[in-house]
């Protein structure tokens, strides 16, 4: 399923956080969206996951107009991780995987099924009935991205899903997300300031500035390096690996 | 001991000490009643009446009202995403108070319709509250800020009140204090009804209630209709929050404790959990709270607010001495 912005525009009071923009997620395939703080990827992102309603402008999913789509059912397609959510106050990892199955009338054997698949993916199989409270961040975060695939999404939607982490929960994610994408199709709308992280899992890359799409190229232009040195100012050193893939590096001055 | 036996086990072990509270509260006190009297306190005999009205009536108050407290408490710690929320931190108790002390010392013959009058006043002040938290849906911090500031102006005026009436200050005192003398069968019979309600609504809660304690977003990405749960646990909680003033005054602190106390007793903090031994642990506290008001200075009587506030300041302290042992 295709995800469509349409000349979208997102405000907050009168002030416009996101303004006419349009944007395509395909379906099955990565697109990071990239640029800085109050850059209004975030808003972006909410917007298209159908959290924050537009004030202009259409978000589709496929060809349905995602606001016409009801909360529940909006669930069983889509999910969402975001960057820091309220730890719920002495909750075990399994009582809070067992939520992403609200909106589902499945039945115990098949909630248990997938939250046990997500729980197994992201590894967290062996802090299952430790509090959420106790985690540690990286701990933390395999828990949401779990709890956002026991949802079985066709779309999942990643709010910096990768900061603030330990190393090991980095180093593992672009990894987590390609396994992921094998045993299911699996469109992914990652917001990300990670230039060499976006380089990493992109198929398309979206730049955002001030409220508006500055660049939307596909990873594998071959004028991607001058395109995002130029949109990045100079703060990131593009090189390339043996194999040819193109990285970053985030220059320190 | 595996954690479904031990809550098993817990649930267990609080009703039996429940029901045992209960058999003490009609028992003892300035006059000790015989076990011959007690099995025969469902008779029509003359000595049963006196025992239902005098000691039954409060025990099954102090129980209703301990489980209402408790549920409140437990319910609003979860959509407020705060561990210290509960009746009286919001102005829902205040609301109800000011409700019942204005039916006390302004139309004192209409005192049968103390629980309508307290459920009124109490969704009154829930409503107040939520239209003065209000700006683009309801935040719990809003409410939380809001709740606060009625609870204060409540207190004002039910001050004023008093002022105006100094004649009847006592009663008025004992219903801020909190307490189950004075109750009757007819009080009970009064608030069957708010009671029922409550129990029923509970059976939505527990899923929806642990979605709001994950935050709004999160709660709407998984499906859920934030405002209309948080609106309709809010008015299940005021209502529950009225039932407890309608029965027991303004007696604080169950609601507080009441969750914190089964949750560490279980391990199990769902809201489905929750809602089961909350309610009992909180029963159990307000019996205890009358007998001990009954028993530690006998032959005078305390009203049950006041070990309850005692039992409430101790709580705190060993929250406190808990929390310095955490790495904060």
């Amino acid at each position: 399923m295709n995800i469509t912005l349409d000349n979208i525009t997102v405000k907050t009071g009168r002030k416009k956080l996101i303004s006419s923009v349009s944007a395509l997620f395909p379906s099955g395939r990565t697109t990071v969206i990239i640029g800085e703080n109050g850059s209004g990827k975030s808003t972006l992102l909410k917007a298209a996951a159908a959290l924050t309603p537009a004030a202009e402008g259409k978000v589709l999913y496929g060809t349905t107009d995602a606001n016409s789509i009801k909360t529940g059912e909006l669930a069983k397609i889509r999910a969402v991780v975001m960057q820091n959510p309220p730890v719920p106050a002495g909750l075990t990892v399994t009582e809070l995987l067992q939520l992403a199955r609200y909106s589902f009338d499945t039945g115990k054997s098949r909630d248990d099924a997938a939250i046990g698949f997500a729980a197994d993916i992201c590894g967290c199989k062996n802090f299952l009935n430790r509090k959420v409270e106790t985690l540690s961040g990286g701990e933390m975060r395999r828990v949401y991205l779990a709890l956002a695939l026991a949802q079985e999404p066709e779309t999942l939607f990643l709010d910096e899903a990768e900061a603030n982490t330990d190393s090991k929960f980095q180093t593992e994610f672009p990894a987590l997300l390609q396994k992921l994408k094998t045993l299911r199709p699996l469109t992914v709308v990652m917001v990300t300031h990670n230039l060499d992280l976006a380089l990493k899992c992109a198929d398309r890359i979206i730049g955002m500035k001030s409220g508006t799409v500055e660049l939307s190229t596909e990873a594998s232009a071959p004028e991607l390096q001058n395109i995002l040195t130029a949109f990045s100012g100079g703060k990131w050193e593009f090189f390339k690996k043996e194999d040819g893939t193109l990285r970053a590096v985030l220059k320190y001055r | 001991m595996n954690s479904s036996k031990r809550f098993s086990a817990v649930i267990l072990l609080l009703a039996v000490l429940t029901a045992a509270l209960a058999v003490a509260g009609i028992k003892c006190g300035t006059l000790d009643i015989s076990w011959k009297t007690l099995l025969k306190i469902f008779s029509s005999e003359p000595d049963a009446v006196v025992v239902r009205e005098l000691r039954l009536a409060r025990v099954l108050a102090a129980m209703i009202a301990g489980a209402s407290s408790a549920f409140a408490g437990t319910v609003l710690q979860k959509i407020l995403r705060n561990t210290l929320a509960s009746p009286d931190i919001l102005g829902i108790s205040s609301g109800a108070g000011m409700a019942g002390i204005t039916l006390i010392l302004l139309f004192p013959s209409l005192a049968n319709f103390l629980t309508a009058g307290a459920f009124l006043g109490a969704l009154i002040a829930a409503g107040i509250i939520c239209l003065a938290a209000w700006y683009k849906g309801l935040s719990p911090l809003r409410l939380i800020l809001a709740g606060v500031a009625i609870s204060a102006l409540f207190s004002a005026l039910t001050g004023v009140l008093f002022i105006f009436h100094p004649d009847r200050l006592f009663p008025v005192l004992e219903f801020t204090i909190g307490g189950f003398s004075g109750r009757s069968m007819q009080d009970i019979y009064n608030a069957l009804p708010a009671a029922v309600i409550v129990l029923i609504c509970g059976f939505f809660l527990p899923r929806r209630v642990d979605l709001l304690s994950i935050g709004d977003t999160m709660a709407h990405s998984l499906g859920a209709d934030v405002g209309k749960n948080r609106l309709f646990a809010l008015t299940v909680a005021a209502l529950a929050g009225a039932l407890t003033t309608a029965l027991a005054g303004l007696a604080g602190f169950t609601g507080l404790m009441a969750p914190h106390i089964a949750g560490k007793l279980t391990g199990k903090y769902t809201a489905k959990a929750l809602l089961m031994t909350a309610p009992l642990t909180g029963a159990a506290l307000m019996l205890t709270g009358d007998l001990a008001g009954r028993l530690l200075f006998a032959p005078r009587e305390i009203p049950a607010g006041l070990p309850l506030a005692f039992a409430g300041a101790i709580f705190f302290l060993i929250l406190l001495t808990g929390k310095s042992g955490d790495a904060e």
